[in-house]
């Protein structure tokens, strides 16, 4: 196919996004903000030294090749931040212009947005801003200036567009949507985890050529958070997937720009480094426990067995992709420009391999810029990019168009194995036949006593042949029924239900989730606060000090299980820590009682149990 | 533009009549936390006995007699939490199950308590008892008869 007809083909069935109220940041040309941006390069143990200046910087010279060694970490800059006075002036004009700005850029968080997410959230939270602090850096000054920058661009170069890609591998054909945004203000602008320079965006939707050659869509993916395989992607036809025409619709995250199908407020649990082996830890626990409830007790879980509902140790944060907001592409107040190609691969695309904003040198990575579309911050090649059919989980599943002719390609070679299977059986059993005759008219004779045993030999191996042989031939035949039934099905239009493959679908935040009290929001809003100030008074007045901070903690504790309604693992949780110590005590303050008590219980029970049998 | 509705999955009522007879988990439970009742409420009627001639001014100086007073006033607790937990367990309340753990989280505060302070005999008879129904609640045969009927059968918990 042609360039014409590939873009034709991405403008056919070209996403609608769908963004939150407050959004400010939207897809942009890569070159406006190429053009804008600085390039540098940091080593390790070095101050960041400046490649391009900006005003200098262009696509071309971002392809540049650059071997700087294997530390060495290239990006670009888009904005500097704001000073103290900047921002103050900035957030003056902002609040003037809040009340003249249209309702669709202004965020309401809304009631008890504090209270759905945990302590540890607010805390880190909050540890956060400090940290920004203490780096000379005010929370949400370089979103500032990043929203400056940004609107000067779009009001000089009004334009809002993506790139795009056709890619024909197996069966399919994937038209990929990838849509740069010049800051992801997730942190700053709607109390997520991280704030970035750049973001990289994608969408895919896979679609097949029909028997009359007719472009058919049957799948579409979306990239969301720590979502992979089979759980990104919904069929064409699932309601949960919203349309405008052929065109699907996107519910953009604020701020982080993550990908959903339907609007709402999503719960997104991060894990931070450090964590990571108590978060495995707990998920192992609760694995253990629901496998085991399932199993022996006939307890069935809303969750799959393997995929723990609920982790203390991960943090959770709130994506809002409530779709409220300005839309883009068709039929919304935006459409979109003609499609960018990226096909064949554009060099700044291929060769630049660093960062595409300001690399923060963050321990945990969320706040350092993402590469580009074709590469992992590593500089490794994405695997949506490689791979964007196994991306989504794709690569066992055939398009309706080839799903027949691959279940008969299936089903003849099943055939062909069970000829081959039954040849063997055939054979097998004639030689063991051979073999048992030839060893009974051997048997007792001393002088072939070397082959008979050698006859043994090859007849055990036969043996083991013949079972694995007629093994397999019960499964296939099994395996050939399903095969039946699934190509009477396949014939009748029936491919299946649409929504098996999904393990982990990610639903926004119900109603009864999001109705939170006003005593809830206010304890949420105050704790971290408050604990801080205790924890001063405490120091000044308290003596001795653990025992206040045993309190204080407890209080803490017992009041956030109360508003997250987590009181009875609290109280189930605490017992057992009691009993665990309890028992130590016990067990070393009567070791030798104990012991002897249990020899004393087994002995008695070996008697019972032997002189029972002995009289039954 | 309008959204496509979100298909939502059906769920039933179930209109299961309770099952008034009590699985013998939860009638042990019962038992258990009467004899636990029963000895506390002597342990108790010990104490006050051993606090005859005490004045309100001696309380207030703290010291061994008012860690007896305190001694008396978790045991009014425990009686109290156990008297509620079989309450809870007749009643067939959901939260049956946490009740009776809550009784036995306060009968080892104070057994680590007396322990930590003057370990007298008693103790580790409070602490014994309390480890034995603690781990008896924890086993899942007994955890799963505390749930009530229509759980069981809906399949969730």
């Amino acid at each position: 196919m042609g360039r014409a007809e590939d873009i034709a083909l991405l403008r056919r069935f070209e996403p609608v996004l769908r963004y939150t109220r407050g959004e400010r940041f939207f897809p942009m040309s890569a070159e406006a903000y190429v053009r804008e941006s600085s390039l540098w390069i940091q080593r390790s143990g070095s101050a960041a030294r400046c490649l391009v200046p900006e005003g200098q910087l262009t696509l071309e010279k971002l392809a540049e090749h650059r071997a700087e060694g294997f530390d060495a970490v290239t990006y670009l800059q888009f904005i500097e931040p704001l000073n103290l006075a900047d921002l103050a002036r900035y957030q003056l004009e902002e609040s003037r212009r809040r009340k003249e700005r249209d309702e669709l850029d202004v965020f309401e968080a809304g009631r008890g947005r504090l209270a759905r997410v945990g302590y540890i959230s607010r805390f880190v939270e909050a540890l956060l801003s400090l940290v920004l602090l203490a780096r000379g850096r005010i929370p949400g000054d370089t979103a500032a200036a990043a929203s400056m920058t940004y609107e000067r661009i779009m009001r000089e170069s009004p334009h809002t567009c993506y790139y795009g890609r056709v890619v024909r591998d197996q069966d399919w054909i994937v038209l990929q949507y990838w849509f740069f945004y010049a800051y992801n203000n997730w942190r700053s602008g709607f109390f997520g985890i991280n704030d970035h320079e750049a973001d990289w965006e994608q969408v895919s939707i896979y679609v097949y050529e029909d028997d009359d050659h007719q472009i058919k869509p049957e799948w579409v993916a979306y990239a969301s958070h720590d979502y992979f395989g089979d759980d990104l992607r919904r069929h064409w036809t699932d309601p949960e997937l919203d349309k405008v025409g052929e065109h699907p619709v996107v519910y953009v995250a604020a701020g982080s720009h993550a990908s959903y199908f339907q609007p709402g407020e999503y719960l997104t649990e991060i894990d931070l480094p450090f964590m990571r082996p108590l978060v495995q830890l707990a998920d192992r626990i609760q694995k253990a426990r629901n496998e085991a409830l399932e199993e022996y007790w006939g307890v069935q879980l809303t969750h799959p067995p393997d995929q723990p509902a609920l982790n203390i140790f991960r943090i959770p944060f709130i994506d809002y992709a409530r779709g409220d907001g300005r839309g883009i592409g068709p039929g919304q107040e935006r459409e979109w420009d003609e499609p960018i190609l990226l096909d064949p691969v554009p060099d700044w695309v291929r060769l630049y391999r660093g960062l595409w904003g300001f690399y923060m040198q963050d321990p945990f990575a969320g706040e350092d810029a993402p590469a580009g579309p074709m590469y992992n911050r590593d500089g490794s090649v994405r695997r949506a990019w490689y791979d964007p059919v196994g991306w989504a989980g794709l690569e066992k599943v055939p398009p309706p168009s080839r799903a027949l002719e691959r279940a008969f390609g299936r089903r003849a070679a099943i055939l062909n194995r069970r000829d081959e299977l039954n040849d063997l059986i055939e054979h097998t059993h004639t030689e063991l036949m051979r073999l048992g005759v030839e060893m009974d008219a051997m048997r007792g004779l001393p002088h072939l006593k070397p082959l008979f045993e050698q006859q043994a030999q090859q007849m055990e191996a036969l043996r083991t042949q013949l079972d694995e042989a007629r093994a397999q031939l019960a499964r296939d035949e099994a395996l050939l029924e399903a095969l039946e039934h699934h190509i009477e099905r396949l014939r009748e239009g029936d491919y299946g239900p649409i929504r098996a493959h999904i393990r982990r679908g990610h639903r926004p935040l119900s109603d009864e989730q999001l109705r939170l009290g006003l005593l809830a929001e206010l304890w949420a809003a105050t704790s971290i606060g408050l604990v801080a100030l205790a924890f001063v008074a405490l120091i000044v007045f308290e003596e001795p000090l653990w025992i206040g901070l045993g309190i204080l903690l407890a209080l803490i504790l017992v009041l956030e299980a109360a508003f997250r309604r987590w009181l009875g693992q609290l109280v189930v949780l605490v017992t057992v820590v009691l009993a665990l110590v309890a028992a130590v005590i016990i067990l070393i303050n009567f070791f030798q009682p104990i012991v002897i008590g249990l020899v004393v219980l087994m002995a008695l029970y070996i008697l019972w149990e032997n002189l029972r049998e002995m009289w039954a | 533009m309008a959204n496509v509705p979100i298909e939502r999955e059906a769920t039933e009522e179930h209109a299961a009549p309770r099952v008034r007879k009590r699985p013998w988990p939860v009638v042990a439970v019962m038992l258990l936390l009467l004899g636990q009742m029963a000895g506390h409420f002597a342990l108790g009627i010990y104490l006050v006995s051993e606090t005859d001639n005490l004045t309100i001014r001696e309380v207030l100086e703290g010291g061994p007699e008012a860690f007896q007073v305190l001694e008396i006033l978790g045991i009014i607790m425990i009686i109290g939490s156990g008297f509620f937990a079989i309450l809870t367990i007749l009643q067939q309340w959901r939260s049956a199950w946490h009740q009776v753990m809550f009784s036995q989280a306060l009968s080892l505060i104070l057994g680590l308590v007396l322990y930590f302070v003057s370990a007298p005999f008693y103790s580790y008879l409070i602490l014994v008892y309390a480890v034995f129904v603690v781990v008896y609640l924890l086993l899942p045969g007994v955890h799963v008869a505390f749930l009530p009927i229509e759980d069981k059968n809906n399949g969730t918990r």
